[in-house]
């Protein structure tokens, strides 16, 4: 059987079943008032989500520290999350600025190669906070229970230096926990984005 | 968008849908699957339409878009739950049919979902006779490298055809 056979079987297939599909395109017209779920219209919404999210703790951490400068500890600890909290704005912004390149008009090779970096991204992001958060929980917890409750945690625990302590060492075993157990989705994604260049690739 | 340039799109999707259901097909192998799809991939030229610059072919505009939502979403693997837009009614119906069992359009379709996902669009643009500087323009490669990319293609095809005459070897 030869190539151009097959070819003419394909083809000759497109045609038996004119009616299998049928599309409503009425319906169209409450896209633009409906909220639909697509996979780039989630990028979007989580990269302007985290990026607001950022914005207004950090806001709201240099309001703690205007309040609080002339209290060292506390001034400290709001300036080491309000450092992390502009991180997180500029990788935010940074993700959105990603997200506005990608676009599904573009050639394959190019789209999916930007989708594949972006998931990149979104992965090690994720890789990373596990790491983040036990090092900032403390300080947050520090500044919140200040702001909002008015306790003092250096006082109330006088062995917060072990706690700060202690959130580092977790730090550093969730680091070995993510060396020793890889993410699969972020290999997936590595996988994709080399196999885009090899793709892309003269034979 | 207007009533005038929805009535443009109405034309323009009938023009093309054929494009919207063939790759459907070679990216999805359930029914359900094809009709999320297809409405997903509707739903994303419908938001790029306005964008849509008249001196490009519709069809490899369509082919461009169609594929890289069928690639992100095969990715991704969307579950149904999670899908586009519950509307009482659905956008994009599929009706399977019974149709007489063809061992040649059966080792295509097997064959196609063999190849990997870039691959698979550089088959079905193959399949469907678009030539090499078209299949170039969608997939983004320069026109040798599809050139070599498609007789590698054709060569497994030989080969599984081979292997389907001759199945004790």
């Amino acid at each position: 059987m030869e190539i151009q056979e097959l070819k003419n079987v394909w083809q000759e297939s497109n045609k038996t079943n004119p009616n299998q599909w049928k599309v409503n395109t009425l319906l169209l017209k409450e896209v633009s008032l409906k909220k639909t779920h697509s996979l780039l219209g989630e990028y979007k919404f989580t990269a302007i989500f985290e990026t607001i999210s950022y914005g207004i703790f950090w806001i709201c951490i240099v309001g703690f520290m205007v309040d609080h400068w002339q209290e060292a500890p506390f001034a400290i600890s709001a300036a080491l999350l309000g450092l992390y909290a502009i991180l997180g704005l500029i990788w935010g912004i940074y993700k959105w600025r990603q997200i506005q390149t990608i676009n599904y008009r573009l050639p394959l090779a190019e789209a999916q190669k930007r989708v594949a970096r972006f998931q990149l991204f979104e992965r090690r992001e994720i890789r990373s906070l596990l790491v983040l958060i036990p090092v900032f929980f403390v300080l947050f917890a520090i500044v919140a229970s200040k702001s909002f409750l008015g306790l003092d945690l250096f006082e109330l625990f006088p062995m917060w230096k072990y706690l700060i302590l202690g959130s580092i060492l977790i730090a550093l075993l969730m680091v070995w926990i993510l060396l020793k157990f890889p993410d699969k989705q972020l290999q997936k994604a590595q996988e994709f984005l080399k196999e885009i260049k090899e793709y892309e690739k003269e034979a | 968008m207007n009533s005038r340039s929805k009535d443009s799109f109405d034309n323009f999707l009938k023009n093309n849908q054929g494009i919207v259901f063939k790759v459907c097909q070679t990216y999805c192998q359930s029914s359900q699957e094809r009709e999320d799809l297809a409405q997903e991939i509707i739903i994303q030229l419908w938001k790029a339409f306005p964008k849509f610059n008249p001196k490009f072919k519709a069809s490899t505009w369509t082919y461009r878009i169609a594929l890289n939502v069928a690639i992100s979403n095969h990715r991704k693997a969307i579950k149904r739950k999670e899908f586009p837009v519950n509307w009482e009614e659905s956008l994009v119906s599929y009706k399977e049919e019974k149709v007489e069992e063809n061992p040649r359009l059966q080792l295509l379709y097997e064959m196609i979902y063999e190849l990997n996902e870039l691959n698979r669009a550089i088959m079905l643009l193959y399949l469907e006779d678009y030539n090499y500087d078209e299949i170039a323009e969608i997939c983004g490669l320069s026109k040798t490298n599809v050139a070599s990319k498609i007789n590698r293609i054709k060569n497994q095809l030989r080969k599984k055809v081979a292997q389907t005459a001759t199945p004790n070897k």
